[in-house]
């Protein structure tokens, strides 16, 4: 048995009625927001972090299964790279000037901080936009909007595929990591050795992978997946003028600021 | 269908033979057949003999799919299937095969929705889907699974979901390539039940399958493929008394071989290797103690408590129970994979907990269920020498236990292959000659004979016992009672967590109560005896033949 590969959670609320086109509206927004030079006003770094609690808020506002997993999720996956750009950006970055902590050789920059803290507050947002879309969109709609929006049923389902497949492959790696140790291989040892024991673990990783991608193609087409008629759905999606408005409007929003503060700040 | 759920139609196959792209050879030749609505045709045969190719080519995949050459053709109901699309065909002909798991579309959250996919493919209106599949998972008894999610169904559950998803389709012919061969016994009790189900519906059924005494009395007709080629069609109680059947590598249903005088048991059959026992046996033996392990996992669910357990070299333990009740996790434990929360592993004077993973692989092989976990070198022989190079085999041993191993396992004539060009079961024995090649005192087998033919099944009981006679000290995971009743000194079932009993195999097979509480059922042998109301109960198929014979 292998738990449900996705982030959905069932709910109810005004995300959960949105189009998923509504949301996606969203992540792109948060994406374009991404060209903004926040680092050009120390204050404006407060911008991102304060946006992405919006996010958090209007989560919560659905309840608290669905909020919980927008943050759990959102944590697990931004906490690592946050510590490390941290790290990485705090004590190498090349424009470091003014240190606030030593150790030993190494310094912690404030211009490293600022640095992180600008990737790593465009990155949260853009995340948790991400997660919101995910969370909140049964897989199917999301499907369906991206087919009515003129992707081909085979692009739309890549992408499903491809975020389902990644608990499934997590599981994979793990079998193999444990045939492969019962066969002696060490994990542990020089870097050079460590690399070595990278073939065993990634080739079958990969060639499962294509035999697994073969019978699951097999299974669509025993579904009649590529049959050459107008597909229907089950699912009824709710769009309005108003959704429309707001897709146009919050993505038009969001790159004349973009826009408007790189002309006027510069990169 | 005619409206009443029951199948009209007419399919005849003429001439067919397929070649796979880039082989040199047809894998199927010649074969022609008619089968009509009503009838359930029983595909049996060796591995490689071309059932799965046979029922590729019925639903169109070969050649639509795979490419390929095929001659002759496929007609259902006038259509042919070398000038229809395969997106049309598959609405005529459904396919389910062997994995559950991988024919789950991953883009529907419910059953009621997986069931519901093709419809939406071929775009009929959401009312009529939604008739449909109620109709559907109502007559398939899938109504109190309909708003769970597929993932989180049984094997068997799965099975029967995608059985259902591409009979909402309406298709006038069936294909099942293997549809129990990954299913536990509780998942193969309900897929047959199903199938049982859609017989008396009259459908038209094609079915390949190893595990014939399951589906023959389902069957109205019988086929036996041979090397790509028809060796004989009948109904399935005349085939299947025909005696051939250990040149086809199928293993006829015990009651009928016993009646015509064709059945001979397993031991009958010299073994395929002829290796001389000092060959097999080690400088050291081993012993397993498992003294009151318990297991928790991260998450705090218990897997394991006060489980203790004792193997001595020379010994076959058998492990069983249900899917989920902790027979993996125990197995684990004894090459470190899992270390006990509580409790400790023994290996002779070793404590396991004192030897990272890498050293436990001196003394412990280990077979793993999916081949495809590990395999990924180039060549079988490099594949069989990985273990042993990791654990330091000088070039001269080395060479030798891979030989050795590859004869043991019938893979001498393939060491030059690829892994990945060999037939699904000769990919498992590459794993179990990977692990023999490391010559470990200890040898943990974890459901070795998932898809295995005749000739696989008489292989490996001539192994194991070889192995136990050269003083190796075995542990074998398995849902195959027969298995374990032919070949285990004792049989420890794992329910829950927990030893629910650690006795002798005869005191455990003829146990209705105690296999029915583990989800396991009594072998063959069993279930003979009793039919053929004996003096007594035999346990093993050697027994069967003695009282057969006093009788």
């Amino acid at each position: 048995m292998t738990m449900a590969p996705t982030l959905f959670v069932s709910g109810e609320g005004p995300l959960y009625r949105w189009h998923p086109l509504t949301k996606m509206a969203l992540v792109v927004a948060a994406l374009l927001l991404f060209l903004v030079p926040w680092e050009r006003e120390p204050r404006w770094l407060a911008v991102p972090p304060l946006l992405t609690a919006g996010l958090g808020a209007l989560m919560a506002a659905h309840g608290r299964q669905p909020a919980s997993a927008w943050a759990r999720r959102l944590f697990w996956l931004m906490a690592p790279v946050l510590v490390s750009l941290v790290l990485v950006q705090g004590f190498f970055y090349p424009g470091g000037r003014t240190p606030l902590w030593h150790a030993g050789p190494l310094a912690l920059t404030r211009e490293g901080l600022l640095f992180a803290a600008t990737v790593g507050g465009r990155l949260v947002l853009a995340v948790g936009a991400f997660m919101v879309l995910l969370v909140t969109t049964h897989p199917a709609d999301l499907t369906a909007s991206l087919v009515h929006a003129g992707l081909p049923p085979e692009g739309a389902y890549l992408i499903l595929a491809a975020i389902h497949l990644l608990p499934r492959m997590q599981a994979r790696a793990q079998a193999i990591v444990a045939a492969q140790q019962a066969r002696g291989l060490s994990l542990e040892g020089s870097l050079w050795q460590r690399a070595r024991a990278l073939l065993p673990l990634v080739t079958p990783l990969v060639l499962g992978a294509i035999q697994e991608v073969e019978e699951r193609a097999m299974a669509l087409e025993a579904r009649a997946f590529r049959a050459p008629r107008p597909k229907t759905s089950l699912r009824t999606l709710c769009d309005s003028p108003a959704q429309r408005a707001f897709r146009w409007g919050i993505v038009a929003l969001s790159g004349a600021i973009a826009l408007f503060t790189r002309l006027t700040f510069g990169a | 269908m005619d409206g009443q759920g029951h199948t009209v139609g007419h399919l005849a196959v003429h001439n067919v033979t397929y070649t796979y792209p880039a082989a040199p050879t047809p894998a199927l030749r010649d074969v022609t057949f008619t089968l009509e609505a009503g009838e359930v045709l029983l595909v049996a045969g060796a591995n490689g003999a071309g059932k799965s190719t046979l029922l590729a080519c019925l639903a169109g995949f070969a050649p639509h799919f795979f490419g390929g050459h095929l001659e002759g053709d496929v007609v259902l109901d006038g259509r042919s299937v070398r000038h229809t699309p395969l997106a049309e065909w598959v609405t005529s002909v459904g396919l389910v095969f062997a994995n559950p798991f991988n024919q789950i579309s991953g883009a529907r959250l419910t059953v009621f929705e997986e069931v519901a996919f093709g419809l939406e493919n071929v775009g009929v209106p959401p009312d009529e889907i939604r008739r449909r599949v109620s109709a559907i998972l109502d007559r398939l008894d899938l109504t109190p699974l309909a708003e769970r999610s597929p993932y989180a169904l049984s094997g068997g559950q799965q099975q029967r979901v995608a059985i259902a998803g591409v009979l909402v389709l309406e298709p006038t012919l069936l294909a099942l390539d293997e549809p129990t061969s990954q299913l536990d016994p509780e998942g193969k009790r309900e897929v047959l039940a199903l199938l049982s189900h859609l017989a008396a519906e009259r459908h038209m059924v094609a079915m390949a399958t190893h595990d014939v005494e399951a589906a023959y009395r389902l069957a109205t007709r019988g086929m036996v493929l041979h090397r790509g080629r028809v060796a004989g069609q009948d109904s399935p109680s005349a085939l299947l008394a025909r005696s051939e059947w250990p040149t086809w590598g199928i293993t006829p249903p015990l009651e009928l071989a016993l009646a015509h005088g064709t059945w001979a048991p397993w031991s009958a059959t010299p073994p395929p290797f002829s290796l001389p026992a000092h060959e097999l046996a080690l400088p050291q033996e081993l012993s397993v103690r498992v003294e009151r392990v318990a297991y928790r996992y991260p998450t705090g669910t218990e897997a394991l408590r006060g489980v203790s357990l004792a193997v001595e070299p020379g010994q076959i333990v058998a492990l069983v129970g249900r899917n989920g009740a902790g027979k993996t996790t125990l197995s684990k434990m004894l090459n470190g994979l899992l270390r006990p929360s509580e409790g400790r592993v023994r290996l002779g004077p070793h404590d396991a907990g004192d030897h990272p993973v890498a050293r436990l692989a001196r003394w412990v092989g280990y077979v793993f269920q999916n081949p495809a976990d590990q395999i990924f070198k180039r060549t079988v022989w490099d594949e069989v020498a990985f273990g042993p190079r990791n654990l330091g085999f000088p070039t001269k041993r080395l060479g030798q236990a891979v030989e050795r191993a590859l004869v043991l396992c019938g893979l001498e004539h393939l060491a030059r292959e690829h892994p990945y060009d060999l037939l699904p079961n000769q990919r498992r024995w590459v794993t179990v000659a990977g692990a023999l090649a490391m010559e470990t005192p200890i040898l943990v087998l974890d459901e070795p004979t998932g898809g295995f033919d005749r000739f696989d099944h008489v292989r490996l009981r001539h192994l194991l016992r070889a192995l136990r006679e050269a003083g190796r000290t075995i542990v074998l995971i398995t849902h195959d009672m027969e298995l374990v009743a032919e070949l285990a000194d004792r049989v420890v079932i794992i329910n829950r967590g927990t030893v629910m009993a650690d006795a002798p195999p005869r005191q455990v097979v003829a146990d209705d109560e105690l296999l029915a509480s583990a989800g396991l059922e009594p072998p063959p042998a069993v279930r003979a005896s009793r039919a053929l109301r004996l003096a007594r109960v035999a346990h093993t198929h050697e027994e069967l033949a003695a009282l057969i014979d006093i009788a």
